[in-house]
């Protein structure tokens, strides 16, 4: 359970930086830049460049590199089974065999591929939740999406609801962290055993942590209700976003980039 | 016999931005049969420092003994530990998840891999410590009242039948008569053998029930001993932000004023009676027709 609380995918890191400071708005485009741009590259060249990319904005964000690698350990099981499945299942020029399985060049090559892939696509999340406070990441997310607001897209409501999930995922994770520790201290046992043992094991944390959540939800709508929240419908921020020179030189740099790196690799 | 804490400190997320010094060198000692109290303002570091006594954290420096076993050395059986040093959590009705009052309880030993007569003839005798009708054992813990379901909690660590018991904040969130309830019930138990650990932030209570307490702050204890030598250094518990028990200031102000009073009282009774004694037969009898 301690490796969940590794977990910096949502978890948010204040701090006074150049990215920091930059509009939620910019980070959110930023990021979804890279991400297309991900699933567009397909050498290990581009994949260096976007590192290279990353990696910059990591310094420029003055964050440790060691605590923002921390955040892959709760996706090492994922990324694992995703290059095991692609190292052994595709067909192609064989170069060695394990019994019935046979290891392909092709098979490694996509392995390979897709596990840079998936670790520059979480440490690129991670960046964006590192650097930017839940309410800010709202309003980002929720000015992005309000033009949409005039097909009927619940702009508002959906963007609450995201902020809620990520606020909520530490909460749960040290919720878990207690019930885990205090059903230890009654002699629970989650490491030994058959997978039906474990599954089963499971039980004594995930009834409470449910009955735990639903309990939180609840309260939260109230706070909520007392507080007369309604919805989007005229509501007013006390922090207006703003776009600056840095933010649009930001973008358009990022947007260059992905452009060459897209159309080149 | 007894658990033996030395120069022990705790990081949580060592080495990340987020790294927080819980405890910062505490060095504690607490006896078999005693009433232990660990009072300390909020993250003091009091709920750290208990999840150390049965090994449900690891000290990032010093060491915890329990009997004489060092927690975390090769070879130390941390179920046996934890079967031994039972653990009570703040809340702890949150952890509940059967589907009866009899299946929770009966968790902890079943996890020992008692046989079923034992471990019914156990819960039995838990639900009877925290003063639950056996009853009640088929019902639902989650169609309980809060008092309820917190009694059921702590049944499921006395079922284990600790050799220590470790609570912490027991009564917090109750009515004050629950409160006195489980306090009445966790005296009775301390008295037929448990050594007890009760972490609290109220003065009030610790005073009147343990035999030794130490205080928190900041990771560090401050404090200990007696709760009449703690409660003699009022200036320290002051600087922290906590409190001596009301009455104990009441007997300190009236010894200032030259009034011949012992201080280590705790309780209004017991103030009362020391306060008619020193008055002498005669103020004394007015001073009782003002009470009245
Ligand atoms: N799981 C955890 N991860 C990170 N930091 C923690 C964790 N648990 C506690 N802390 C931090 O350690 C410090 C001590 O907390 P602790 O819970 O031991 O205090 P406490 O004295 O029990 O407080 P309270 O009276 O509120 O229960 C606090 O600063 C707290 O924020
Ligand atoms: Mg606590």
């Amino acid at each position: 359970m301690a490796l969940l609380r590794d977990m910096t995918l949502g978890q948010y890191i204040p701090g006074e930086s150049f990215v920091h400071r930059l509009d939620p708005r910019t980070k959110i485009i930023v990021t979804m830049l890279l991400i297309i741009l991900l699933f567009l590259v397909e050498t290990f060249q581009g994949y260096g460049l976007i590192a290279l990319f990353i990696g910059g904005l990591i310094l420029l964000a003055r964050l440790s590199p060691r605590f923002v690698l921390r955040g892959i350990r709760p996706m090492l099981v994922i990324i694992l089974f995703t290059l095991v499945l692609h190292v052994f299942l595709s067909e192609g020029e064989i170069i060695g065999q394990l019994g019935p399985l046979k290891v392909t060049k092709e098979g490694l090559f996509k392995g390979g591929m897709m596990v840079t892939r998936l670790l520059l696509l979480i440490i690129g999340a991670s960046l964006l939740t590192l650097t930017t406070s839940p309410i800010a990441l709202t309003d980002g997310i929720e000015a992005i999406l309000s033009p949409g607001k005039r097909f009927g897209l619940p702009a508002h409501e959906l963007a609450m609801m995201m902020t809620i999930a990520l606020r909520f995922i530490p909460t749960l994770l040290e919720e878990m962290d207690k019930i885990t520790k205090a059903q230890m201290a009654r002699g629970a046992d989650f490491e030994t055993g058959n997978i039906v043992q474990r599954a089963k094991s499971l039980l004594p944390l995930l009834v409470p942590l449910f009955v735990s959540a639903f309990r939180r939800a609840d309260e939260l709508a109230v706070a909520m209700e007392a507080r007369c929240y309604r919805g989007g419908e005229g509501r007013t921020k006390m922090k207006q976003l703003l776009f600056t020179g840095r933010d649009y030189a930001v973008i358009s740099l990022t947007l260059t980039f992905a452009v060459i790196v897209g159309s080149l690799f | 016999m007894s658990i033996r804490v030395r120069d022990l400190v705790h990081i949580y997320q060592a080495g990340t931005p987020l790294a927080t010094e819980a405890l910062r060198g505490v060095t504690l000692e607490i006896q078999e049969g005693e009433f232990f109290g660990l009072i300390g303002q909020t993250g003091s570091g009091k709920s750290t420092l208990i999840q150390h006594l049965n090994g449900l954290i690891k000290p990032t420096q010093g060491s915890v003994e329990v009997d004489g076993q060092n927690l975390w050395e090769r070879g130390t059986n941390l179920k046996e530990i934890r079967q031994k040093v039972g653990l009570v959590f703040q809340y702890p009705e949150h952890q509940l998840f059967e589907e009866t009052v009899f299946a929770d309880v009966a968790f902890g030993p079943r996890n020992m891999g008692l046989p079923e007569g034992e471990v019914k003839e156990r819960v039995e005798e838990a639900l009877a410590m925290v003063g639950l009708a056996w009853e009640i054992a088929d019902r639902s813990p989650f169609e309980l009242s809060g008092g309820q379901k917190r009694r059921v909690a702590i049944a499921g660590v006395l079922a284990m039948r600790p050799k220590y018991l470790i609570l912490d904040e027991p009564t917090a969130g109750l009515d004050p008569m629950g409160r006195e309830e489980i306090l009445e019930e966790i005296r009775a138990l301390q008295r037929q053998g448990v050594t007890v650990v009760l972490v609290s932030h109220n003065m009030e209570e610790v005073a009147r029930l343990v035999t030794r307490l130490a205080v928190m702050h900041d990771g560090r204890i401050i404090a200990h001993g007696t709760p009449e030598e703690v409660f003699s250094k009022g200036e320290v518990l002051e600087e922290v932000g906590l409190a001596l028990p009301q009455i104990a200031q009441l007997m300190h102000r009236l010894r200032e004023r030259g009034l011949d009073i012992p201080v280590n009282i705790y309780t209004v009774e017991e103030a009362r009676e020391a306060i008619l004694r020193v008055l002498g037969p005669k103020q004394g009898k007015s001073a009782r027709f003002l009470t009245l």
